[in-house]
This record gives C-alpha cells, structure tokens and sequence, in this order.
C-alpha cells in the first residue's frame, strides 16, 4: 500500500546537526538552519548527513541564534513576531557580554534579520547618550586622537549640547 | 570582557543606519575604532532634514525624530543675513550684496559674484525675503538666482555674466517662490499663482488663483512634493505684539493642467518643511 507523504511532512524530516565551538550539538529542521545565510551556503554544497561544525559560535550563542530562526521559520502574524522579537532582545541587552557574542554571532552566520534586529535595539541604547555615559556603559576606552576629537567638536560641537 | 570598541566596521555601520543625526555625531566621539566608521560614513548618508530657524540671532537647529533643540555655531552668518535655502545651500547676502552660498555643517562655502540688485535710496536697508537658485552653482555655472525683496513687491533675477540683474515690480504681495520643473513659480498673498515667463520682458502669468482663504490671516509656501507643486497654507492668528500662532495647516495640489486648486487631505505619511530646511549632512 502506498502512503502518501505530503510535502511538509517531507521537509520535517530534513533535520541537520549543528556543532558549536564548545562541542554542543544541535539537531534542528534544515528551514531553520537555512536563516543563516552561511549555514544554506554549507548545507547546499556539502549536504545535510554530516553534523555542520560552527566554530566561531559557543553553544549558549548558539542556542539562542537557534531559538531565534526557529520562531522565524514559522510565518506566524506581524505582530506576533514584533512582540517576541522585543522579548527576546529586552532578555538580550540584559548582559551585554552575551549581546555582543550574540551580535558577532549573527553577523558571522549572516541573518540579516537578527542583524538589523540588534542593530536597531544597539541603536536605542546609545540614543540621547553622551559619549562618556556610552563609554561607561560599554567599558571602552577613550582612545581618541586630539586631532579626531577636535574635528568633531569643531565641526558638530552643537550635538553635544542638547538645550 | 566584551570588546564593544573593536567590533567590527561592518557591525558599527549597521548601527549607524539607525541612529539619528545628532546621535550619531555623539557616536563618532566615543573612540578612535568607532570615529573611524563614523568619519567614512558621515558624507554619504542622507538623515532626515533639520529645521533651521533663529532664537533672536542664534540658529537653532530642531529635529521632530529627537524632539530636541541644538542651538549651532553658524560664525559665517554673523555679517550676513540669510535669505533662502535652495538644493543643500544656505544661501546668505551683506549689506554689499555679495551673495554667499553656505553648508552649515561642513562649512563648505561658495561665493557667487555680487548681485547687482536694483535698490534705490529709500530702500537700501530693506532686506530679501526670500532667494532661491535654479541649479547647483557648484556643479554648474548655469543657474539663476531670484530674490523676493522690497516689502515682497520686487522680484529680482540674476544669472551670471549678467552686468545687472532684471526686476519687475508686482501689483500684489509675493509670498514664496520656486524654482519648479524648470520654472520659477511664484505665490501672491491672495493665492494668485504665476509662472514667471523670460522673454523681452520677464512677465508674471497668471495661471490659478482662488479666494477661499482671503478673510484669514495666512503665510503660504510653495514645496515640491515629488514632482507635484503643493502650496501650504499655514493658518495663523496674532497671541501678542509681534507674535503669531499657527492654527493649521491646508493644503493644495495645484493642477497645472486644469488650472485649478485641489485640497489634498492627508499626505500619506510623509512630511513636508517649508522655507528653512537642512538635509543632512551638509
């Protein structure tokens, strides 16, 4: 007796295994897989048997890139997704260790979503700041040439003076 | 540690895209791996347009995105008084009437050869209400350059080359002017809307009018709203001496074939600015 197989159900069972640099490994559908755009490129020329090595990406990172395609790949409503992308990113910028590795990560693996994601969210926390509140926040260094600061404060001394 | 001051160019330009003008600046301050970034981008990018407009004689620059006012160092317009905004230029005149073409920003600065402006004693110390260039001086030495002066009755052209330059006197108060589809448009304070004709003579045409609005009190400005002409009437009643509140804002697409006025009721989201305008960066 024949059975019919429909064509999702053929596309669930295309599962890839990916491997994070700390050596966890991940089994999920290739659709989710397929969000990055790096990870496409290596599943189209080498094929989905053998588990994908991601060695610039830890498990924890890894993980929570994962999650992400995973509710990406579904096509549920606009404003579902606005509300849990917001989720997911306020649980983010929380630590900002684990939102830096997360933003090399998805600029790494190339999901141009999550990129512009974290981007405009990385936006709206410098947003109003000075310089030196952006520079507490970050722990960077002030390394700026006087020839570079004086280029800017003569230029566009006014930005830094909001009335 | 997280190493947020060398993250990679690529990332920091993605983070430029979202961050307003002033922002953004702020952003160029903060080390030397993120003001590089910042220093390759900030000629590029277009932001959304400053309004330009003066406490007494401080320029004042205001963005409805911040919803904060920066008060700018503009030391070129302290002999000059500034007239006109036309394609990304300041456009600012002395008392010799040199005419200087102005980037608020960069400072970048073009000065057209005196324009020989029709004055006559009693009007010496009147000044322009309104300039406008038809073309990029910068990129081409073909333009005109045409002034609203003389309590808003004269209008002045001047094109270079010319010895002087060629005025004509109105029966009505003008408004604004525009250099509009490769013509100067301009507005009368009754709506009359003409066409300004170069021939032996430069001759106002008249090409639409309405009297719908005449008993309010009004300034109206021209815009040009992708390819369509709008006029802008802003509605306004007197608070005190010398002040005035804005009430609103009508609106009116004019149809140059039909000749008419067409009240436009929503512009789809955008926004227009009259008269003082920066477009970012310049």
């Amino acid at each position: 007796m024949a059975t019919i197989i429909t064509k999702e159900q053929q596309e669930k069972e295309k599962m890839v295994t990916l491997v994070s640099s700390d050596s966890e490994k991940f089994v999920v559908e290739q659709k989710v897989a397929e969000k990055s755009h790096v990870i496409k490129m290596v599943m189209n020329c080498c094929g989905i048997e053998s588990p994908i090595p991601v060695r610039r990406v830890k498990g924890d990172i890894l993980k929570s890139i994962l999650e992400y395609c995973e509710k990406h790949s579904k096509g549920e409503a606009q404003e579902v997704m606005e509300k849990w992308d917001k989720e997911y990113m306020d649980k983010a910028e929380k630590d900002l260790v684990f939102f830096h590795d997360l933003m090399l990560a998805s600029h790494f693996l190339h999901i141009q979503e999550l990129v512009d994601l974290i981007a405009v969210t990385f936006a709206g926390m410098l947003k109003m700041k000075s310089p030196e509140e952006i520079r507490q926040k970050f722990n960077i260094n002030n390394d700026l040439t006087k020839e570079q600061e004086e280029h800017i404060m003569t230029t566009f001394g006014w930005a830094f003076q909001p009335i | 540690m997280a190493d947020y001051a060398s993250l990679h160019k690529d990332i920091l330009q993605e983070i430029l895209k979202f961050l307003s003008f002033a922002d953004y600046i702020r952003f160029g301050a903060v080390c030397s791996q993120w003001y590089e970034v910042w220093y390759e981008v900030v000629k590029e990018k277009h932001y959304f347009p400053y309004l330009l407009f003066f406490d007494g004689d401080f320029p004042m620059i205001f963005n409805i995105l911040e919803n904060v006012v920066y008060q700018i160092e503009i030391s070129e317009l302290q002999e000059m008084h500034c007239v006109g905004f036309s394609h990304g230029w300041l456009i600012m005149i002395n008392p010799s009437f040199d005419i200087k073409l102005l980037k608020p920003f960069s400072k970048t600065q073009v000065n057209l050869p005196p324009v020989p402006f029709f004055w006559t004693e009693e009007d010496f110390d009147i000044l322009i209400n309104k300039a406008v260039i038809s073309s990029d001086p910068s990129k081409s030495s073909n333009y005109i350059v045409a002034a609203i002066y003389h309590w808003s009755y004269r209008l002045a052209f001047w094109k270079p080359g010319d010895s002087e330059s060629t005025v004509i006197t109105s029966t009505f108060i003008l408004e604004d002017i525009i250099w509009y589809n490769g013509a100067f448009y301009v507005v009368g304070k009754d709506s009359q809307v003409c066409r300004v004709e170069f021939g032996m003579n430069i001759k106002l045409i008249e090409i639409a009018s309405q009297d719908k609005w005449d008993s309010h009190r009004k300034k109206i400005y021209m815009v040009d709203f992708m390819g369509d002409l709008l006029l802008i009437y802003r509605m306004i009643y007197p608070t005190g001496y010398n002040s005035l509140k804005t009430k609103c804002f009508k609106l009116f697409k004019l149809d140059l074939e039909e000749n008419q006025f067409v009240e436009m009721k929503n512009i789809n989201g955008f926004v227009l600015f009259c008269f003082w305008v920066l477009i970012m960066p310049c």
